[in-house]
């Protein structure tokens, strides 16, 4: 019972560490929201979920329906009228938590808690794509479990230019790069690399 | 007696709760200078005659109420202790985010409330410091409505279409 009791601290703190994690990027977007240099855009999970619900004999919104249908959320935060991109570029990426680097950090920093942490699922993104064209710096990062993707997240940044992307729900990568002509928005179409890449 | 006092004033509670969300911004602030009306179920009715296509008569029927309030060309009165009231108020009140986009100093908002398959209430809100609109749909909307309206929509957009994201994000 006592070992028990000792264990519950530990798991706790593990399921902290975890969701700590799972919203580095929400932290990071929550600070610039109400920046006015920054242009917001949020569609939340019932706006798709409703948008699923309307069928029409329209070939585009059909299509349009098919791949939104089972997104969960869409965030993106830009800007083109800064002057530090890159660095911002480099603040969002640090803030991706890149799952086996921080857990081991994690793990040997809190050893004695290894075994608890071992036994919570951690959160992980991996990176799907980078490119770095001149100053210009593309990252797509997926969190996955199984063999689905659960979130997308897109970063952009040059000079004088950063976007941050990201999508939830259940994602389809040949789908969601088709959404990078309908959402017409900056940044998005760099959606379009993923069907490159596969 | 005292539980008669008791119950006008809990009835009085209750009926301010009523004038929560947007009702609330509507009556406090729709004597100001610019535009406010608000059309109840009989005008939308009879407005509905005057429709030549039999479905948008259906679908106008749906709608109970009607609240707009726009002040354009004046300096927005709306204070920003009351939008973060009305914010506060309306996720109380099961009111629904769907779309939030903001630019610069300006915010746009759709809030939904859905119940039963329906829409229950729309609530679109833009929001700048030198303008402010507000419009509110009450009734109960089914999805085959909507999509009646879009279509509806499509066709008379399709020569002047414009967009609901700003063009300052959107692409080159």
């Amino acid at each position: 019972m006592q070992k028990l009791l000792m264990m519950l601290p530990l798991f706790l703190l593990a399921a902290g560490s975890a969701t700590a994690q799972d919203d580095g990027i929400t932290r990071f977007f929550n600070q610039y929201v109400d920046d006015e240099r920054f242009t917001v855009v949020f569609v939340s999970p019932k706006m798709f979920q409703m948008v699923a619900k309307i069928e029409t004999d329209d070939e585009d919104w059909n299509k349009f329906r098919d791949v939104v249908k089972d997104l969960g959320g869409l965030r993106v935060l830009t800007s083109d009228s800064i002057t530090n991109g890159v660095a911002m570029y480099k603040d969002a990426l640090s803030k991706v938590p890149m799952g086996a680097r921080n857990i081991k950090q994690r793990l040997d920093y809190l050893a004695m808690y290894k075994d608890a942490l071992s036994k919570v699922p951690v959160g992980e993104y991996s990176e799907l794509l980078t490119v770095r064209d001149g100053q210009e710096n593309v990252r797509i990062w997926i969190k996955d479990s199984g063999n689905v993707i659960n979130e997308l997240l897109l970063l952009v940044g040059s000079p004088d230019e950063f976007t941050l992307l990201s999508f939830t729900g259940k994602i389809d990568l040949d789908k969601i790069s088709s959404l990078s002509k309908t959402l017409d928005i900056k940044g998005a179409d760099q959606l379009d690399k993923i069907k490159q890449k596969n | 007696m005292t539980a008669k006092i008791i119950f006008i004033a809990a009835l009085f509670l209750v009926s301010g709760e009523a004038h929560a969300q947007d009702a609330g911004l509507y009556w406090k602030y729709k004597d100001y200078d610019g535009i406010a009306f608000m059309l109840p179920r009989t005008a939308i009715d009879i407005a509905s005659w005057f429709l030549d296509d039999r479905q948008d008569r259906v679908w106008l029927r749906r709608v109970n109420k009607v609240r707009v309030m726009v002040f354009e060309d004046v300096r927005n009165p709306v204070t920003e202790r009351d939008m973060q009231r009305f914010y506060r108020k309306a996720s109380r009140r099961h009111l629904e985010e769907l779309l939030m986009v903001r630019d610069g100093k300006t915010h746009v908002r759709i809030m939904a409330r859905e119940r039963h398959n329906s829409l229950r209430k729309v609530v679109v809100l833009t929001h700048s410091p030198e303008e402010f609109v507000l419009v509110t749909l009450k009734g109960k909307l089914r999805w085959d409505d909507i999509m009646h309206a879009l279509k509806k929509y499509k066709k008379e957009s399709k020569a002047d279409e414009k967009p609901l994201i700003p063009a300052v994000i959107r692409t080159r």
